[in-house]
């Protein structure tokens, strides 16, 4: 049989598109000719290979009509959506309080912190100057792409911090707080800094305990650096 | 009106209009559940084997040019249906006095066996090559399209360069599959 034909009547079978007929005279010729039958299985493979995924796609389809569905029809008892209401009220009540209070601590708390490693002057590594001009010039996004490129020839702390101070400054909070995290641990020039910093961030998270142990370890540390600010914050918290 | 609203469900199947699969879901989905609560299976069972069901037999339609000569879709539905249900319970191995009885009405509509191993690993590679190829094969094993129809529905420019881009893509799925 001709490959282009077999091809052809392998697609007519799986696709029911033969005569009863001539369904019978392919059926015969699979048990006769062991080629075709070997061809045949590996055609009918892959396509039950795709029957599997499709199954999988709409029964994912099927169950999220589903539950869309049984949440539009579910029945709540007045007294019960009563108290379903009132509970929500409170959620978002409280909800709201905490959104303006770590909102308002940020915001009175945090400015940026400028550039005191590097004074942008002539002789600096070219790379780095830029980088922290963009910096100064609080172009952040800039800033944090040329700290990273630094980052990835050398680590050094002073520079993942000013990295996550440039995230920090684009309200990337989590990032930030990942790299802040990195620099816990290494004592350095701007330790205070990372710790302060690393409070506000927390703190725009909603991680108040978070944010409670570090500004706490600043002062376990009498780290002179935000004492107020740090004093003012905890006692709010 | 309703046989008309019917013949129309199967053939916007036939077309593979999946608006249509949730509306014949919503069809029959009461009366199914309602049908068989009486097998003692419980809802998440029962709605998980409805939509198993609906599933056979959209791509029965859609994929496999199922002709509903002697039966109605719905006749369809419960056919499978009671096929699936009484598998249900073969593999749990839970007694149930209705069974058997179950077994002999779902007998002229058997469905496929389980998937091969084989094919479950075909399967799971599928989505590891690229999407030209997933299209490629997809419209040749899957819907049953020949190289011309191919040409004429897609960019390809002539039969040569689909025959040639669709055993490049079966090779890779193969060696996938292989590794």
């Amino acid at each position: 049989m001709h490959k282009m034909n077999t091809n052809q009547h392998i697609q007519d079978y799986l696709h029911n598109r033969m005569r009863s007929d001539e369904r019978k005279d392919f059926e015969k010729q699979l048990k006769e000719d062991k080629n075709l039958k070997k061809e045949f299985d590996e055609h009918k493979s892959v396509f039950n290979a795709f029957k599997i995924n499709e199954a999988q796609r709409l029964k994912a389809k099927l169950k999220a009509h589903e539950a869309q569905k049984s949440s539009k029809k579910r029945f709540i008892s007045k007294p019960v959506l009563y108290s379903i209401a009132a509970i929500f009220v409170v959620l978002l009540g409280s909800s709201v309080y905490f959104n303006f209070f770590q909102q308002d601590i940020y915001k009175t708390y945090f400015e940026p912190y400028p550039n005191v490693y590097q004074p942008v002057v002539r002789g600096s590594s070219q790379n780095s100057t830029t980088t922290f001009q963009y910096y100064e010039n609080s172009a952040y996004e800039k800033a944090e792409r040329g700290f990273k490129a630094l980052l990835d020839v050398e680590e050094d702390p002073n520079l993942r911090f000013y990295y996550a101070l440039s995230k920090l400054n684009q309200d990337k909070f989590a990032e930030a707080s990942k790299e802040f995290e990195k620099l816990g641990s290494v004592d350095f020039e701007f330790s205070a800094e990372v710790l302060w910093f690393h409070a506000l961030a927390e703190l725009k998270l909603d991680h108040y305990e978070k944010a409670k142990i570090l500004l706490s370890t600043m002062n376990n540390r009498n780290l002179s650096f935000k004492t107020t600010e740090r004093n003012e914050i905890l006692e709010k918290l | 009106m309703k046989k008309r609203g019917l013949e129309n469900f199967y053939e916007r199947l036939l077309r593979g209009d999946e608006a249509a699969l949730i509306e014949v879901y919503d069809l029959y989905r009461a009366e199914f559940l309602n049908f068989f609560k009486k097998y003692d299976i419980n809802e998440e069972s029962i709605l998980d084997i409805y939509q198993d069901c609906i599933i056979v037999i959209y791509q029965k339609i859609y994929v496999e040019h199922l002709t509903l000569e002697h039966s109605s879709l719905k006749t369809y539905v419960f056919g499978i249906g009671k096929h699936k249900v009484y598998d249900y319970f073969k593999k749990s191995q839970i007694h149930n006095n209705n069974i058997k009885n179950l077994k002999v009405e779902s007998k002229n509509f058997e469905i496929e066996d389980t998937p091969n191993i084989y094919e479950q690993t075909l399967a799971k590679n599928l989505s590891l090559i690229s999407e030209s190829c997933q299209h490629i094969l997809k419209l040749f094993y899957y819907r049953g399209l020949s190289i011309k129809d191919i040409v004429d529905q897609t960019d390809y420019k002539d039969q040569n360069t689909v025959k040639s881009h669709k055993s490049r893509c079966l090779k890779k799925l193969k060696e996938l599959c292989n590794a």
